[in-house]
């Protein structure tokens, strides 16, 4: 996400130098080049110039094993100008728009040149020491004394070196090449310099409940209760969607076995794409504008949202659920293509990929919850309207369920077969989000249906995004409006 | 079912997304479809790996 949002500032402060009063982000006015150079070959060549930069900045060992950002400007029909720092050439504008852009992000905080490693700094001046350990020995797992029931637990994971009875990653304790211990991914992200936000913590919640406590506590949903009562039921809750899922069915609109080649050729005779939501500007004025709107959120990545300050750094469901459920039976996803067992609480697992379990951070607030409703605030304010799926607005060139066909915005069939850590042999489901709120909701429900995220982790996190996207939306806006 | 649901969430509510953010970003102006130079470039960004955050230090 970072390097998404590094690569398209970068083409933004290129292409802002070819309008008339657009400001660049980290350029402001100093690239702006005279009317009679504003031309859409000239914004072309230097956004991809810029482009080019910036990719090669954030993953030079990429490009060096793979030379695919240098063949992209070949394609486009460029050739390599790097040290072009002539402002009245395009190649020019894009250079010196991405090395503003790359100056500044190096100096953030990230710990980029360090590969990400944890950086100190005043808002985080130690490393990083998880409370609880992944070590079955250590006395701080789930269900040991020392286990902290309110702390984030680092998981041991599956390498796949060795594997179980059914060909699936296992962990051998006794053979240290079958599984690798989790470290807090970016612990330090709460201190990087963010692109709208005064700081990393302007939105953060409150914290979520706490196993133990009776102090009040008010959750997501606006219920007040003990804190214990609230992360007791917020656990529970995790438990029923493994076990039976029964508001999950209900939140999709299922058409059951569909042909959707007959109704997309229908269609697809009365194209109309133009009720895209940005088609009312030229395309080059609004992919940049569209982008330096929708990416500048992607600078948050997911560890962001659980940086270390102490109520922050929280349990996820498998650790909890491993501590609370311990020596109760529940009924658990078994493992690829084994469907759903009884088995004991301690022994719980999501319904991830087996060499995954849990993201290696925290769990408060869910990151996919905030980019979701970041970026569900900033479609709403960019079209002007809360309305995602209409029937008949294809994305002309997306098939992105490989069904060969075009695909309707809003909407998406899920195929039978591979779904990435197991088989699903049962019948397409059309999925179908009428407006971009139900897309919010849906895209931080999924944390709980995949056991990764509690209750207020997904709606605490849903309204960081609104938030962040607001703010987001009214900053690029004043760059582009020159204000 | 359960399975289904989340694994298809996971997957399609993204893919959804980031395709709203491509259409929405005017990639055509004509019946022919020719991905903008900004689309080019955010595809082939996309396809690299991300970079790999380091484990923090150990005290």
């Amino acid at each position: 996400m970072r390097t998404l949002y590094v690569v398209h500032v970068a083409m933004y402060d290129a292409w802002a130098a070819y309008d008339a009063k657009a400001l660049g982000v980290h350029t402001g006015a100093t690239l702006r080049r005279p009317e009679e150079e504003r031309t859409d070959e000239n914004k072309r060549a230097a956004v991809s110039y810029a482009a080019y930069a910036a990719a090669k900045d954030q993953l030079d060992d990429y490009e060096f094993d793979t030379g695919a950002f240098a063949r992209a400007l070949e394609y486009l029909g460029y050739t390599l100008d790097p040290s072009n720092d002539d402002p009245a050439t395009p190649a020019g504008v894009g250079n010196l728009a991405a090395r503003a852009v790359l100056e500044f992000r190096h100096g953030d905080l990230s710990g980029q040149e360090d590969n990400y490693r944890q950086v100190i700094s005043d808002k985080y001046p130690s490393y990083y020491e998880a409370k609880n350990s992944p070590d079955p020995e250590s006395g701080r797992c789930p269900g040991d004394e020392n286990f902290d029931p309110n702390r984030w637990q680092p998981l041991r994971v599956p390498t796949g070196d060795v594997r179980d009875e059914y060909g699936f990653p296992t962990v051998n304790q006794n053979d240290e090449d079958s599984y690798e211990d989790q470290n807090f991914v970016t612990p330090h992200w709460g201190a990087v310099t963010p692109f709208a936000l005064a700081s990393g913590d302007q939105f953060r919640p409150a914290a979520p409940p706490q196993f133990g406590s009776d102090a009040p506590y008010t959750d997501g949903l606006g219920r007040t209760m003990t804190n214990d009562e609230a992360y007791r039921e917020q656990v529970a809750e995790i438990v029923e969607i493994a076990e039976t899922s029964p508001t999950a069915k209900k939140r999709f609109r299922f058409t059951g076995p569909t042909d959707p080649t007959a109704k997309r050729t229908a269609v697809t005779s009365s194209p109309s794409r133009t009720a895209s939501p940005c088609a009312t500007a030229t395309p080059s004025t609004t992919t940049s504008k569209c982008f330096s709107r929708c990416r500048p959120r992607c600078s948050i990545p997911a560890s962001r949202f659980g940086t270390p300050n102490a109520p922050t750094t929280t349990m996820r469901p498998v650790s909890a659920i491993r501590n609370l459920y311990e020596d109760e039976t529940v009924i658990c996803w078994a493992g690829p293509d084994r469907n759903k067992k009884e088995m004991d609480g301690s022994a719980w697992t999501p319904y991830q990929p087996l060499d995954f379990v849990s993201p290696a951070f925290p769990g408060y607030p869910s990151g996919h919850s905030g980019f979701g409703a970041a970026w569900a605030e900033i479609m709403r304010r960019f079209t002007g309207s809360d309305r995602f799926y209409d029937g008949e607005t294809y994305l002309p060139g997306f098939d992105l369920n490989r069904d060969g066909l075009d695909d309707l915005i809003g909407q998406h069939i899920f195929g039978v077969g591979d779904i990435g850590f197991e088989h699903y042999p049962g019948y397409p489901v059309e999925l179908i989000w009428e407006t971009f709120s139900d897309v919010r909701r849906e895209n931080g429900m999924s944390r709980r249906y995949g056991g990764v995220h509690f209750q207020d982790a997904d709606l605490n996190g849903q309204a960081v995004g609104e938030s962040v996207g607001a703010l987001v939306f009214e900053t690029a806006q004043s760059y582009w409006n020159g204000e | 079912m359960k399975r289904l649901l989340v694994g298809t969430l996971c997957v399609a509510l993204f893919a959804v997304i980031g395709s709203a953010c491509l259409s929405s970003s005017g990639g055509s102006s004509g019946d022919a479809y020719e991905p903008s130079v900004v689309l080019l470039w955010n595809d082939v960004v996309t396809e690299a790996p991300s970079p790999h955050a380091v484990s923090p230090p150990r005290s």
